[in-house]
């Protein structure tokens, strides 16, 4: 479900469910198994984030790590679009952008729906990274429109089952960024 | 009786076939046959204000005082004008929406990937252009690039272009040899290489080979050394690309007289490579506006095979696309690795929108079978360019079908019936001419296509046909000339160019066919000039090879390949073996130059050969052929 930054000699573990291995911080999104868990990251030794838990992984914080500062957004379903309880609540979730040195923002959204709140980021965002396949997050068409919204230099689409899903996105959304799967 | 009457013959066959297709993405966008001529007849009537128009697509700091002076082959363009290139293709996109998205994503064969935005990739040649000024590098003086395509290998030549100072890509296809004649004719003042690079896995040794070709060439100016693949430990004048280019620091500029030279190449003559020179402004007006009319856009992803080396490769992947603003992949690798599918799964993961490449590239593909295409869902393409050889009928509908036609459909495209979707067009292009010269536009003149052909002239170039009998004509058999001069002329020139100006015309040294119509179909080379796999090669630089390195006296004749259109047949008298020529061809000259054929004989009987004429071309890449010559 997750990513590795690699900036300089530092890996960043985005949601790397048991992947944890030579990891410098792990950023939880939430605490889904695909996602994160107690269970594997009980060993990790490095910097940890888990929304709700360490102070300053909530909605607007800030957090410095050396040269490289992590902004935490909102990310959540609205559940007007479920009948039933909606997936991740307000609260339960975050994204993070990545602001490296030289300007480098890298945005992973978590899992969310295109909330009000993605229009309100004023930041310049390098690399997006959406979830898209529907159901508990965004479809390709509702990704598109974040695209359309911060318009980032390259978007990696993740959390889809279907490579049809990717498809989707990648044909709609060439025109406003350089879409690229991750294999 | 034309001596190559039987081989043209053959090419005709396979090309031409009375069919017009439109492509269901074009349905809309064709343009009916009398509006094509209308255009075109008007661009040539007056090429000097037609292009003139187009030269303000440009940005100038002073506009010319006459678009044309002097006559051909030596002549101005845009005399009196004054432009900086760099601005022209990168600087104007500063504080435009395109600054900020990828300009160049590199992947290499061992499946590493980086990008840069346009933004990134302007500071990258700051720090490059600064370097090579603060080692003196002036205005004129030329730097030489031996290096696979990397993102820094063309950053060093938009650092050129932004200092005045101009570059001559060599392919990392040639040998020592012939590295070391480039060197010696440029006089560079840096060369630019990269350690090595993966092909099929295995390491390349670019490095070794430019060491090679210094020594031979006595160059002692700097050598700047990205990379690539390791830590290499460098000898005397040689520096690390991370080392020359540690300084944060700007430079301006430099404003360009139009006929200030922009990049050199060497063409393949029939007894020599010769070095040619392109002009800044002639030439960036050319390739601005062909670049947009093939239909390059600055939303596009595109895919060029071609490198920088070639003609098409410095047009086509180094102006043209970052001009529009387009994002460049540049893939350092081969397209059988790790299996023959790897361009499309390129095509497929950076949802590439324009496909450049060549015939000889998809006739190869094509044989590979249809499986490792259709197992890529490719339908961002809007187009496939091909490029640098006679495009057989039969390869252009396996391309327009089978690559073409994708997994959606669209308008009339059925894609159960692979029944085809977006255009395939096949282009003419030559080093002298700078660009494309002929070929279906699909962002101007889409006329309905033509399989196997070049398309129609592109308005602007003057396409005739001149017969056997010495008549130019608009249709018939003949040698392909340019009936009007072109911006992109040559501003150097070797011997051989200038006397194919003749009447105040150019011929291009191609045998062709022009139809009614005015489709475009070329059936090989006039003068014994070889074209391999889509490269334009130079026969007596292999025989002078073999005379250099064993006292060999050798004839290479072009014959007709099945796989790469025409293939050096080497006809040889002597004691050497053919393992060691081989050896020798390819170490020295390069291994796109290898023989498909080589046949020892009397020395009488090679005279014999020799004295029928070095134009020749065999039907066929055999003994047989041979005997029946």
């Amino acid at each position: 479900m997750g990513v590795k930054i690699q900036h300089g000699d530092k890996t960043y573990c985005i949601d790397p469910g048991s992947e944890i291995e030579k990891c410098y911080i792990v950023l939880c999104t939430h605490m889904h198994v695909k996602h994160c868990s107690y269970e594997y990251l009980s060993s990790f030794k490095g910097e940890l984030l888990v929304p709700s838990t360490h102070a300053g992984v909530e909605p607007g914080g800030i957090i410095q790590l050396g040269d490289t500062n992590i902004l935490v957004v909102p990310a959540y379903s609205k559940p007007e679009l479920y009948f039933e309880a909606p997936p991740h609540p307000k609260g339960c979730c975050v994204g993070y952008i990545l602001r490296f040195p030289n300007n480098l923002n890298i945005y992973y959204m978590g899992d969310t729906s295109f909330i009000e709140e993605i229009l309100r980021i004023n930041e310049k965002i390098t690399i997006l990274i959406p979830p898209i396949g529907g159901g508990y997050v965004m479809t390709p068409e509702e990704a598109l429109e974040v695209v359309k919204s911060l318009r980032p230099a390259i978007t990696i689409p993740v959390h889809y089952d279907k490579v049809e899903q990717y498809y989707r996105f990648r044909d709609i959304a060439q025109p406003y960024t350089q879409v690229i799967k991750l294999s | 009786m034309n001596m190559n009457e039987q081989p043209y013959k053959i090419v005709f066959e396979k090309l031409y076939r009375d069919e017009k297709i439109v492509p269901p993405s074009m349905k809309w966008k064709t343009v009916k046959f009398e509006e094509y001529k209308a255009i075109y007849e008007e661009s040539v009537k007056d090429v000097f204000s037609f292009w003139q128009r187009e030269a303000r697509n440009l940005t100038w700091c002073s506009t010319w005082s006459k678009v044309y002076d002097g006559s051909s082959p030596r002549a101005t363009w845009f005399k009196g004008g004054k432009l900086s290139a760099y601005y022209n293709v990168i600087g104007k996109h500063r504080e435009t929406w395109i600054w900020s998205k990828a300009a160049l994503i590199w992947e290499g064969e061992e499946g590493v990937a980086r990008a840069v935005t346009y933004g990134e990739l302007d500071a990258l040649v700051d720090k490059i252009a600064y370097s090579m000024k603060n080692n003196g590098l002036k205005p004129g003086e030329w730097i030489i690039i031996y290096s696979s395509p990397t993102i820094e290998s063309i950053a060093t030549m938009l650092a050129a272009v932004k200092l005045g100072v101009p570059f001559e890509p060599v392919f990392t296809g040639f040998g020592f040899w012939e590295l070391a004649r480039r060197i010696k004719h440029r006089e560079p003042k840096l060369v630019f290489t990269s350690d090595g690079f993966y092909r099929r896995g295995r390491i390349i040794d670019v490095l070794n080979t430019l060491r090679k070709a210094v020594e031979q060439a006595n160059y002692r100016g700097q050598v700047v050394v990205y990379s690539r693949i390791g830590a290499p430990s460098l000898r005397e004048n040689e520096v690390l690309f991370d080392d020359f280019t540690s300084t944060n620091e700007s430079t301006e500029e430099y404003v360009a007289n139009s006929e200030h030279p922009l990049f050199g190449l060497h063409s393949g003559y029939r007894d020599d490579y010769e070095p040619i020179t392109h002009s800044t402004g002639g030439f960036l007006v050319q390739v601005y506006s062909t670049s947009r009319w093939v239909g390059i856009r600055p939303r596009d992803t595109y895919f060029c095979t071609v490198w920088p080396g070639w003609i098409t490769g410095v047009s086509y992947l180094v102006f043209g696309p970052l001009m529009i603003g387009s994002t460049v992949l540049l893939y350092d690798g081969g397209p059988d690795y790790p299996s023959w599918d790897r361009w499309w799964s390129l095509i497929e993961d950076y949802a590439v929108t324009l496909f450049l490449t060549t015939g000889g590239a998809l006739r190869l593909l094509s044989r590979k079978g249809d499986e490792n295409v259709r197992r890529h869902n490719m339908d961002t393409l809007k187009a496939i360019i091909v490029t640098a050889e006679p495009l057989e009928a039969d390869i252009w509908w396996w391309t327009y079908r089978v690559v073409g036609t994708g997994y959606t459909s669209f308008i009339e495209s059925i894609p159960s019936q692979l029944s085809g979707r977006i255009p395939v067009v096949n282009m003419y292009i030559q080093s002298e001419v700078g660009t494309f010269i002929s070929g279906n536009l699909v962002n101007y003149t889409f006329t309905p296509i033509a399989p196997g052909s070049s398309g129609t002239p592109i308005p602007g170039f003057h396409v005739m046909i001149l017969s056997e009998k010495g008549e130019i004509g608009n249709e018939g058999f003949g040698e392909i000339i340019l009936l009007k001069p072109w911006p992109a002329m040559p501003i150097e020139y070797p011997p051989e160019y200038a006397e194919k100006w003749k009447d105040n015309y150019y011929r291009t040294g191609d045998y062709g066919y022009l139809s009614r119509e005015g489709y475009l179909y070329v059936l090989g080379r006039t003068d014994g000039v070889l074209k391999t796999s889509g490269y334009r090669l130079s026969p007596g630089a292999i025989e002078k090879a073999l005379r250099q390195a064993l006292g060999l006296n050798t004839l290479v004749l072009p014959c007709l390949d099945d796989l790469k259109f025409t293939s050096p047949l080497l006809l040889y008298s002597g004691g050497s073996g053919e393992s060691e020529i081989r050896e020798l061809v390819r170490k020295y000259v390069g291994a796109i130059s290898e023989p498909s054929l080589i046949v020892n004989l009397d020395q009488s009987l090679l005279e014999e050969y020799r004295s029928k004429g070095a134009n020749l071309i065999l039907p066929s890449c055999s003994k047989e052929a041979l005997r029946n010559n």
